[in-house]
C-alpha cells in the first residue's frame, strides 16, 4: 500500500445522514457537509442525538460511525 | 345594552390571544387549502411538527415553512409520535432549537391502535421539561388525577382529549371533561383531538373549556375553509353562550308565556 493510499484510507469517513449510510473520502466539518448537501431554508443539525449549535457547524468535525440528522419543519396536528 | 360579538381575550402562558382556536397545519388538501382554512379560521396559534428532512432551495419543506411564516401565527411544535419519555424530551429540544419558542405541544403515546397518552410517561417528561424551561401543553387524557398531577407540576395549560385523534368522534365522556372543569377551576384548558363538527365544539365551550385544539375535522372536509370559518363562530357562540350563563335544566315545563288574564276567559266561564 502506497503512502498516497494510507492517507486516503485513514481519512476514510463514514457516517449516517438522515438514517442513510454515507462515505466521504476526507475530513468532514458540519459545514462542510452543508455546504455540499446544498441544504438550505429552515433546518436544525444533529449529531448523536444532540443539537449542534449553527455558530460551531464549523469547528465541528465529523467521525466515523457519527449519526447526523437535518430537521426541518413539516405540518403537524 | 350593546352586546360586544366577540368573546372576552384569553391567556397562555402569558401571551394574550384573541381567538380560541388551535388549528393544525397537517392533511389538507393543498398548501393553499391549509393557508385559507387558517385564514378563515383567525386562529393565532398553528401546531407544526419537526421531521428528518433534506430541505434545499426549491423543496416543498421550505415551501411549507414560508407559507407558516406569512400567517404570523404563534407556533405550538408538537411531540408526535414519540413513545417514551426520551424520545418526547428529546424532540421537544429539538423543537426548541428549530422554531425558537419554548412551547411545547407533549405527546407520549402509549397505544398505537387509539394513539392514547400513556399518562406515566406524560407526567414524566413534563417533570423534565419543566425544569428546562419549556412551557408545556400535554395532550392527557380525561383523568382527573393524572391532570392534577400536570397541574401541580407546574403546566398552566392542560389539553385533555375528547376522542382518539383523528377520530371526529366528539366528546366521547363529557362527564370526565365537565369534572376536570370543575375540579381544576383556574386552569386553562382545553379540547384537543377528537372534534369532529362544530357543534362537539360548542359543547367544550359550553361546559367552559377555554379552547379548541383541531386539525382533521378541518383538513378533512369538504370544503376547508368553510369549515373553518364554521368552527370559528361554533367556538366564538360556545365561548359567549358560557359566560352568559347557561339556564339550569328542569324536569317540569314552564311557560314562556304569561298564563294570567288570557282574552280566552269566556270559554271557561
Amino acid at each position: 500500500m502506497s503512502d498516497r493510499q494510507r492517507f486516503s484510507v485513514s481519512n476514510q469517513l463514514t457516517i449516517k445522514v438522515n438514517g442513510v449510510e454515507t462515505s466521504f473520502d476526507h475530513e468532514q466539518s458540519v459545514n462542510d457537509y452543508i455546504l455540499k448537501a446544498d441544504i438550505s431554508g429552515r433546518f436544525i443539525v444533529v449529531v448523536n442525538g444532540e443539537v449542534v449549535p449553527k455558530s460551531t457547524y464549523a469547528i465541528t468535525l465529523l467521525n466515523t460511525g457519527d449519526k447526523l440528522d437535518i430537521v426541518s419543519p413539516v405540518s403537524g396536528g | 345594552m350593546s352586546v360586544d360579538m366577540q368573546a372576552s381575550n384569553w391567556q397562555v402562558y402569558g401571551t394574550e390571544l384573541q381567538s380560541r382556536l388551535f388549528i393544525g397545519t397537517a392533511l389538507y388538501p393543498s398548501p393553499q387549502v391549509m393557508m385559507d382554512a387558517i385564514e378563515a379560521s383567525q386562529a393565532q396559534v398553528v401546531t407544526l411538527s419537526l421531521r428528518r428532512q433534506m430541505p434545499t432551495k426549491s423543496s416543498a419543506d421550505n415551501q411549507f415553512w414560508n407559507l407558516i411564516q406569512k400567517l404570523g401565527c404563534h407556533l405550538l411544535p408538537n411531540t408526535a409520535g414519540c413513545y417514551s419519555v426520551e424520545e418526547a424530551v428529546n424532540t421537544a429540544r429539538m423543537a426548541r432549537e428549530l422554531f425558537e419558542t419554548d412551547w411545547i405541544k407533549l405527546e407520549v403515546l402509549g397505544d398505537s391502535y387509539n394513539l392514547q397518552p400513556d399518562p406515566f410517561a406524560l407526567v414524566e417528561a413534563t417533570k423534565v421539561l419543566i425544569a428546562e424551561g419549556f412551557k408545556v401543553f400535554p395532550y392527557c387524557t380525561d383523568d382527573l388525577v393524572l391532570c392534577q398531577k400536570l397541574a401541580n407540576l407546574g403546566c398552566e395549560v392542560l389539553m385533555p382529549w375528547g376522542a382518539p385523534i383523528g377520530t371526529g368522534q366528539g366528546l366521547i365522556n363529557p362527564y370526565a371533561l365537565e369534572t376536570l372543569r370543575k375540579r381544576l377551576p383556574d386552569m386553562t384548558l382545553l379540547v384537543d383531538a377528537g372534534i369532529g363538527k362544530p357543534s362537539d365544539a360548542v359543547q367544550a365551550m359550553e361546559l367552559g373549556y377555554d379552547g379548541i385544539l383541531l386539525n382533521t375535522a378541518v383538513a378533512e372536509a369538504l370544503a376547508p375553509p368553510m369549515m373553518a370559518a364554521a368552527f370559528a363562530q361554533s367556538i366564538n357562540a360556545g365561548r359567549l353562550a358560557y359566560e352568559a350563563g347557561v339556564m339550569p335544566k328542569r324536569d317540569n315545563a314552564k311557560p314562556s308565556t304569561p298564563t294570567l288574564d288570557q282574552p280566552i276567559w269566556q270559554l271557561h266561564d
